[in-house]
């Protein structure tokens, strides 16, 4: 075998280190430009699929709020007897509560509060019941009772001439004793 | 240079730059890439994959007008991206070199094929320490200048010079032990 001299040896090397490179295939450029393209649609698909469960979301809560929803009557505070007295003891008997019962509290007072107005619902004609009750007893009984209602009204009249003649009398009696 | 003045600066070369379309980097710059990827995987599938990706994570990246050497920041990109490509290839056999260069007079660059020098090159340059072997491996891209691999490889420009002739030193030397072994 040949001994190498250093020339022979810089030169295996300059040869090797310039053929150690290599050419891409022909059309490289547009294979890395499709492949580009189609990572590309890609993404927007992901983002696509992406966008679907936020979109469905965003809608439920719009139909949830622009649907319209059956109202909700304020419970109506009812004049008159058939309304219940709530007492409330002072602040200072009260037990001591947490602050879930405190935040509970106004709910139940709610809840007997619609009880109570459909217990006693509101008169269609005004004045209500409360107001009118003697007057419209009163007339009930004449309707029934006319003889008796006439009886009454005379008795009632004659209980009143005898209470004015009686006022005069003793007003005559002041007088002659002053004189 | 204060902070303001240096988003002042920021923006008015990004205002400035010219913008840079991605057909344009793949124009000018692809074939550059591949030949530094295949100087590492030294395959050419292997390769081109390395170049699909590089160009992927560059057109991530957005602002492409901003970037001020498109070609080191993409050979810096292939660069990394082959490294961690590269499987460990088994040691090639080189029985058939060494009978070629026993039957041949002529000098060793005209006895040995192609295939068998760069064969046997491989083999030294693998077994060079890794800061030189880096150095070797970008410098047989063409297009690569002292200033570009400095740039891909984070070291000063002279210290690529410096490399390049201690990693030629020590490839002549490897070179004349593997001979002398093998006679």
């Amino acid at each position: 075998m040949k001994q190498w001299d250093d020339k022979d040896l810089d030169r295996l090397l300059d040869r090797t280190l310039s053929e150690y490179t290599s050419e891409p295939r022909a059309g490289l450029e547009q294979r890395v430009l499709a492949n580009l393209a189609s990572a590309q649609t890609q993404r927007r698909r992901w983002w696509i699929w992406a966008a679907v469960p936020v979109l469905a979301v965003v809608l439920i809560a719009v139909l949830v709020w622009t649907t319209p929803r059956k109202p909700i009557e304020p419970p109506v505070a009812v004049n008159g007897p058939s309304a219940p007295n709530v007492t409330k003891s002072p602040p200072s008997q009260q037990p001591a509560v947490s602050v879930a019962a405190k935040i509970r509290k106004p709910m139940r007072k709610r809840v007997v509060e619609s009880q109570v107005v459909a217990v006693a619902p509101k008169l269609p004609t005004f004045p209500s019941q409360s107001d009118d009750t003697q007057v419209r007893l009163a007339l009930q009984f004449v309707q029934n009772n006319p003889a008796l209602a006439q009886q009454v009204v005379k008795e009632d009249e004659e209980f009143q001439e005898a209470v004015a003649r009686n006022v005069e009398l003793q007003d005559r009696q002041n007088g002659s004793e002053t004189q | 240079m204060s902070s303001v003045a240096w988003q002042e600066s920021l923006l008015e070369f990004e205002r400035t730059a010219p913008s840079v379309t991605v057909e344009e980097l793949v124009g000018q710059h692809a074939r550059t890439v591949f030949r530094v990827a295949f100087s590492v995987v030294r395959n050419h599938a292997d390769a081109e994959d390395v170049v699909q990706e590089t160009f992927l994570r560059a057109t991530r990246f957005g602002k492409l007008s901003s970037i001020e050497n498109p070609r080191a920041w993409l050979v810096k990109i292939a660069w990394r991206l082959a490294l961690d490509r590269k499987r460990h290839a088994p040691e090639e056999p080189l029985d058939d070199v060494v009978t070629t260069l026993h039957a041949s007079d002529r000098p060793i660059d005209e006895a040995l094929s192609e295939e068998q020098r760069l064969r046997l090159m491989r083999q030294l340059i693998a077994s060079l320490p890794s800061d030189l072997r880096d150095v070797i491996v970008l410098s047989t891209v063409d297009e690569m200048s002292s200033a570009e691999i400095a740039q891909v490889l984070g070291i000063p420009e002279g210290s690529v010079r410096t490399r390049a002739m201690r990693a030629r030193q020590m490839l002549k030397q490897k070179l004349a032990a593997w001979l002398e072994k093998k006679q």
